[in-house]
């Protein structure tokens, strides 16, 4: 009886839990000389390291969409710039943020919960809080804060090699000339689209980081807890990824 | 003064620590004894407000820890240094980094003084010239020395040392001992010291205190401890010196 | 050194904030640097004009849509845009919507006006002179009917000068002039068939108009078909009226000479690739018929051969 209430009300706990640790983030928010210099460290991780790969990444995006519309628009009726018509917001309003978001989640959410998860178990984060140390303020504010200030910087990266990417493949694998492709994605394109990108970023960013960071600092049992921490924390990540661009597109869009 | 007031703390519904009052008074050295288990640690985390009693108090210098606001919390556990049983060096930084970084956190000091301030700590533990080396490249008995050395740094008012000389050699633990019989003479240190070293115990406790399943059995002077004839803690004492022969107060 | 990591994120920070703008302002179609002039206007039916089409002048984009609002109460629509502000537009151009949003962009076509009048500043309003896309394709079926019906007309005119010419008795080549009138019978049957299918022509334009208009714009594939059907009637009926324009006029001419008394059309208008030849014929014709003129013995000897044959 008491272990069925305790399954059932686990899920509940849990969301309390992580909705209390965000709380005491932001309540640390203020503290900026604990965590300024770990900010940017989480900053370059997060943000710099992450180019390279999220560009890799975005480029295939761009590329294989570009590839595949053309594929799927053979009708003479539509003329070929519409293909740019729909590789570009596809990329600008989807493909550029969850993409990175995935790529985020495998790279920056696994890292977060293993670095915390590590720190937890061997008594770390411990020393820190014995010291007289705000641990959420110093390991957690500045990791979230990372990933909501480099996630919109990434997002950038990947639609402008994502169009790029479409771009040059359209032209150099014959499809269509880059002009017919731009002329096609400024004919549909809404300022808003880039902006809506830009807030599933944000929320992304700080869905990945703080889920991540929350399996971390709450792991338990030992090297195992900390394994089990690092898939939750990527599987959860790249699912709330989802959930969270669902959610904003019945919202925002 | 650090007091503990009818401390009980359970994990999940399984109780382990059950009615523990003890009070820990200024410029004493106090050992907390106990088979592994018995929940030296769990006390010891209860001291500095990182676990917090299922019921009961625990009060430094008057104020129940668990009832101020963290931010004062925090302020109540920067007059500690604590070396945990594993020693808890931050592995994102290397020796040199982890022992200044609580200078550089909290104090306003130079770099050039952090850097005189971190070698004397690492002189102090016998440990010279590990500064550069990464906590992954450091021994078991020298990370915890290095621990020891980032605890001592702020030169706190209340000392825990959890199984500071486990681990380590003879000769190493001594000067452990003497290091923490010295700190606590010169700079009137309060210090609570959990260890199952009766050499330890004898060497630099002024009183003990046994943890027996999550009950205090057993609290006295050490002189007390030499005259008891308390079952458990014969037990506990013999295992000892069957193990590092007979003690002597030194 | 010590401030590395400030430096690298605040560079990455402030570059992808300019490749944001930047970038925002380029798929806007916006000139990068230099600034835009916001302008309205109001048409009576927009025409499936969305936000975010271009604005152009003689072809050329310029700026683009910012705003298309429905206003109830005045039963129009009111287009907010936007052109490059260096761009002097003179007081009095006008604007009108341009292409078929069913199958490319719709686009706002500033008509400029004089240049010497002073350009117009922002917020200004330009008048719209409209004209409907899909209507000047409807307007072409009435007219294009009307153009058929004339040369009916006149095709009927030209058949009962022929009948009359050869109701005349005293006429020197009557014999000639009967098988003219068996010929303009059968023009006159040809007529009657071809203006059956003229006919059947334009009903399908109409209907194919009216249903254009009535299509709503979304489906665009059975639209563009539809429409391409609808040019391409178009195109034939242009072409049948093309030909039996040729026809008349052909016919016309013979009749002419046929008033004036000549007479060997019949070997003319028996030849069943009349429609074909006639121009070369003519021209033959001519010059056999000042021949006939001054030796008409010979020539009625090799009729009769002809008429044999
Ligand atoms: N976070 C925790 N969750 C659940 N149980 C715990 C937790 N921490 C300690 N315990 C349990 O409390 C008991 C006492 O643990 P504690 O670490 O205090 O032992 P100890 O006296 O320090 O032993 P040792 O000398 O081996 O360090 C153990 O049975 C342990 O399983
Ligand atoms: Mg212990």
């Amino acid at each position: 009886m008491a272990s069925l209430s305790l399954t059932l009300t686990k899920p509940l706990r849990n969301v309390g839990l992580y909705v209390l640790l965000m709380v005491k983030a932001f309540a640390s928010l203020g503290e900026f000389r604990l965590y300024r210099k770990n900010l940017f460290k989480q900053m370059v991780r997060v943000g710099i390291d992450s180019i390279p790969i999220v560009a890799l990444a975005a480029a295939f995006s761009g590329a294989v969409t570009t590839v595949q519309t053309a594929y799927q628009l053979v009708s003479p009726f539509i003329p070929k710039r519409i293909i740019g018509s729909i590789v570009a917001p596809s990329l600008i309003l989807e493909l550029g943020a969850v993409v990175t978001g995935f790529i985020l989640a495998g790279r920056i959410g696994a890292r977060f919960a293993a670095e915390l998860g590590t720190m937890r178990v061997t008594e770390q984060i411990d020393a820190l809080e014995a010291m007289g140390l705000n641990s959420i303020g110093y390991l957690i504010v500045p990791r979230v804060l990372a990933g909501v200030v480099m996630f919109p910087v990434l997002y950038v990266v990947a639609c402008f090699v994502g169009i790029t990417g479409g771009i040059g493949v359209a032209h150099f694998g014959g499809y269509l000339e880059a002009g017919e492709f731009v002329a096609g994605a400024r004919e549909f394109f809404q300022p808003f689209d880039p902006v809506f990108g830009l807030i599933k970023s944000v929320v992304f960013g700080f869905a990945i980081t703080s889920i991540s960071c929350y399996k971390g600092y709450y792991t338990g049992g030992g090297a195992e807890g900390v394994g089990r921490a690092t898939t939750d924390a990527a599987v959860l990540s790249c699912v709330y990824i989802l959930v969270a661009d669902l959610l904003l597109a019945i919202v925002l869009l | 003064m650090i007091q503990i007031e009818h401390l009980y703390k359970s994990f999940d519904g399984k109780p382990v620590l059950r009615d523990v009052s003890l009070e820990i008074r200024d410029g004493e050295t106090l050992a907390i004894i106990g088979r592994s288990g018995s929940g030296k640690s769990v006390l010891m985390k209860h001291v500095i407000g990182l676990l917090t009693p299922t019921s009961g108090r625990v009060q430094v210098d008057g104020t129940d820890i668990n009832e101020i606001p963290y931010r004062r919390l925090r302020e109540v556990r920067r007059q500690f240094g604590v070396l945990f049983q594993g020693g808890a060096l931050f592995d994102s930084m290397n020796a040199f980094e982890n022992i200044a970084f609580p200078l550089r956190t909290f104090t306003d000091m130079e770099e050039a003084a952090i850097r005189d301030e971190v070698y004397e700590c690492l002189r102090l533990v016998e440990l010279p010239d590990v500064g550069p080396k990464r906590t992954a490249e450091l021994s078991g008995g020298m990370q915890k020395r290095v621990a020891l050395a980032r605890a001592i740094a702020l030169r706190p008012r209340y000392i825990i040392y959890d199984e500071p000389t486990s681990g380590l050699d003879p000769e190493t633990s001594n000067a452990i001992d003497d290091l923490i019989r010295a700190l606590t003479d010169e700079m009137n240190v309060t210090s609570i010291v959990v260890t199952h070293d009766m050499h330890s115990v004898l060497s630099i406790a002024d009183r003990a205190a046994l943890l027996h399943r999550g009950h205090l059995h057993w609290v006295g002077t050490i002189d007390e401890l030499h005259a008891s004839d308390d079952e458990v803690l014969c037990a506990f004492v013999k295992a000892n010196e069957y193990q590092i022969g007979v003690p002597q107060r030194v | 050194m010590k401030y590395g990591n400030e430096l690298k994120v605040g560079i990455a920070v402030v570059l992808s904030i300019i490749v944001f703008i930047v970038g925002v302002r380029y798929f806007q179609d916006l000139p990068i640097f230099s600034g835009t002039l916001e302008l309205y206007t109001t048409f009576e039916n927009a025409d499936g004009l969305i936000v975010g089409n271009p604005v152009q002048i003689n072809g050329v984009r310029v700026g683009r849509v910012n705003e298309v609002r429905l206003r109830p109460e005045t039963r129009n629509v009111l287009v907010r845009f936007q052109v490059d502000r260096d761009l002097q537009i003179p007081e009095g151009s006008t604007t009108r919507v341009s292409g078929l949003s069913a199958l490319s962009s719709v686009s706002v076509v500033i008509n400029l006006a004089d240049a010497r009048r002073s350009a117009v500043s922002a917020g200004d309003t330009l008048t719209s002179d409209q004209t409907d896309v899909l209507g000047n394709l409807v307007d072409q079926a009435p007219r294009l009917v009307h153009r058929a019906d004339s040369l009916f007309g006149s095709a009927t005119t030209t058949l009962n000068t022929a009948e009359q010419l050869l109701a005349r008795p005293e006429s020197d080549l009557r014999q000639t002039l009967v098988a003219i009138g068996t010929t303009a019978r059968t023009v006159d049957q040809l007529l009657r068939t071809e203006q059956q299918r003229l006919a059947s022509t334009l009903e399908s334009v109409d209907t194919l108009a009216t249903s254009l208009a009535d299509f709503s714009t979304t489906n665009q594939d059975s639209l563009s078909l539809a429409v391409q059907r609808l040019n391409r009637s178009l195109t034939q009926l242009e072409r049948n009226l093309t030909a039996l324009e040729q026809t008349t006029t052909t016919l016309d001419a013979i009749l002419q000479k046929v008033n004036q008394g000549e007479g060997t059309l019949g070997l003319l208008v028996n030849d069943p690739g009349l429609y074909h030849r006639l121009d070369s014929t003519t021209t033959q014709l001519n010059r056999l018929l000042v021949d006939f003129q001054q030796n008409p013995k010979r020539y009625l000897k090799d009729l009769k051969l002809v008429e044999v044959f």
